[in-house]
């Protein structure tokens, strides 16, 4: 499929042209209000990542989400990375393609950023990053759109961004797990042979950042419109949180049952008055 | 977990409340359930898909895009587990790069950056410098345990080697009594003969004699005393007894020939041929006060 859509795009001259003025990725980027140093943190390390990104203020209000639309039209972006924050402590990241969509909500999990001093690689500012997916992307629909939306953000696609430089030397990598998008960014660490290329000194050094996206929900339009997929293993933290704590409660009221039980056992086995309670006081007393 | 609290009981009360108890939980879990319907929706999927969909347009160069060929679904006991999970990570990054730097290569496109090529990287120069203090000092720690746990087992080793040179001793106690004890019997058998003087001198010196160590096995052979040591051994003596031989007898009381008159004092030996001292000679005594400051006077 792939093959005849390509020979098709090269086929078409008009669509070309066309074609490349959409190829010109920028993606906003923008948090809501309410973001915690390890979530700003993230933030800035896919500023850092994304040579097409664009930033833009915090964003007041959580309701109305078709602000960010207007936002990006206005800012000449295409795509959209939006981190919403919810309790101060939940992180929610949008993806989408503006105007049209669609768009996906994920929540965001095991956040490690670059500032790590455990993850020790590092790359040039700007240069171009190889895009790993796991196999599984292909198997079911809402993964294919998830893999094809994941690569036009992440993609350094072409090199007529100004911030882009034309070489490679980090590797985005995606990988299906627990029913979750895991990502993670290494350094490619090669021999200092340039003429040829050895990959048994070939090294991966991970640079960051790392977090695990699990998907909420997919719309049709960017923000809003039909919904496409809904997760049926996600869990949401408040549940978790619930939940722990009914698992807490819990442990209250079975310690107050217990103590029932025993006093109810204890009036029904009642202990027999001990017949030679007194002896030896009175044997003590006749002394 | 109701079930494992609950003994035998068989209160009624009791009963009843448990049965509220999980009645209410079951509620709760399956009005959420059974009404919940999860979406998806493969047609709208693929539409939008096709509307959107740009990187199979495109030639490989301008998307990078790597697909693994590993599309199995990770074990959870994988995924819970950091080292394997992060294994997997990786073979599927280098998977990808292998494959596009193989594209590259033989495409003949420049992917690798130049080494004169310099420009702002992801991490400041200041950040990777904490990077790699912390790496160093990681190796440090990691040295040092190193280094603790080599003097443990050598210690271990040393307390065995001392017990094993213990046993020694003892057994070659026990069998110089033995030898003793036989050359006993040996005499009275033969009727406590006093011609056996010499064999008495090669018995004593057969039962005495220390068991020849075999080769190899002495530890401590080369080791040589310390100075501190030597010195101490030399001022207090070693071994044997020491009251008496610190106790004056006649001879050593006559020998005066370690006495001299003050060591430190003005007649002490050597202090009169100090350089920068006025010599004096023997009958010259110092002048009384008065005539001393009468002295000064007439200078």
């Amino acid at each position: 499929m792939a093959k005849d859509a390509r020979a098709g795009g090269e086929l078409d001259v008009p669509g070309k042209a066309r074609k490349g003025k959409r190829d010109l990725e920028k993606v906003l980027l923008l948090c809501t209000r309410g973001v915690t140093h390890r979530h700003r943190h993230l933030f800035q390390d896919l500023m850092q990542l994304l040579p097409s990104g664009k930033k833009e203020n915090k964003l007041d209000t959580k309701k109305d989400k078709d602000v960010v639309n207007e936002i990006a039209e206005l800012k000449g972006c295409t795509s959209c990375i939006l981190f919403e924050v919810r309790k101060r402590m939940d992180l929610y990241l949008w993806m989408a393609k503006t105007p049209n969509g669609p768009s996906v909500k994920f929540h965001v999990q095991n956040i490690h950023t670059m500032a790590e001093l455990k993850l020790t690689g590092n790359h040039l500012k700007g240069s171009r990053a190889i895009l790993s997916f796991h196999g599984a992307f292909d198997e079911q629909p809402h993964l294919q759109l998830l893999k094809e939306l994941l690569s036009q953000i992440f993609g350094s696609s072409t090199k007529k961004h100004q911030k882009t430089k034309p070489f490679i030397d980090h590797v985005f990598n995606f990988t299906l797990a627990d029913n979750r998008i895991w990502f993670r960014n290494y350094q490619i660490v090669l021999s200092d042979d340039r003429s040829k290329t050895n990959f048994d000194k070939m090294q991966l050094v991970e640079v960051g950042p790392r977090f695990v996206l699990n998907p909420v929900k997919m719309f049709s339009g960017s923000f809003k419109g039909q919904v496409l997929y809904e997760n049926p293993n996600y869990v949401s933290p408040n549940t978790v949180r619930a939940d722990e704590r009914r698992g807490k409660s819990s442990r209250y009221v079975q310690k107050v049952k217990a103590k029932k039980r025993r006093k109810i056992h204890e009036e029904k086995n009642a202990k027999a008055p001990d017949e030679f309670a007194d002896l030896w006081q009175e044997h003590d007393l006749s002394d | 977990m109701e079930e494992a609290s609950a003994y035998d009981m068989d209160s009624d009360e009791e009963l009843e409340l448990e049965k509220a108890a999980l009645a209410m939980g079951r509620e709760e879990e399956g009005e959420v359930k059974e009404a919940k319907v999860f979406t998806y929706n493969v047609d709208a999927i693929h539409e939008r898909l096709e509307d959107i969909s740009r990187v199979c347009h495109l030639p490989w160069e301008d998307t990078l895009v790597c697909t693994s060929s590993d599309a199995e679904v990770m074990e959870l006991s994988v995924v819970h587990d950091d080292t394997e999970r992060e294994l997997k990570f990786y073979d599927q990054a280098s998977e990808a790069v292998r494959e596009s730097i193989e594209k590259f290569d033989e495409s003949g496109h420049k992917w690798r950056r130049p080494d004169d090529y310099l420009a702002e990287m992801v991490k400041s120069d200041q950040h990777m410098k904490r990077v790699k203090e912390k790496l160093l000092y990681e190796k440090k720690l990691a040295e040092e345990q190193e280094e603790r746990r080599k003097q443990r087992e050598a210690k271990k080793y040393a307390k065995q080697v001392q017990a094993e040179k213990l046993k020694e001793r003892a057994q070659a106690k026990n069998k110089q009594i033995d030898g003793l004890d036989k050359w006993r019997k040996q005499r009275e058998r033969d009727g406590y003969d006093e011609m056996g003087a010499e064999d008495y001198e090669e018995a004593m010196a057969t039962a005495f004699r220390k068991p020849k160590q075999p080769a190899g096995t002495r530890i401590f052979s080369g080791k040589q005393k310390s100075k501190a040591r030597q010195a101490r051994d030399k001022k207090f003596g070693f071994g044997g007894k020491k009251k008496i031989q610190k106790q004056n007898d006649a001879t050593s009381a006559a020998d005066d020939s370690g006495w001299h008159q003050g060591k430190f004092g003005k007649y002490a030996p050597g202090r009169a041929k100090k350089a920068g001292v006025a010599k004096k000679k023997k009958g010259q005594l110092r002048p009384g006060k008065a005539r001393r400051q009468q002295m000064r006077g007439k200078k």
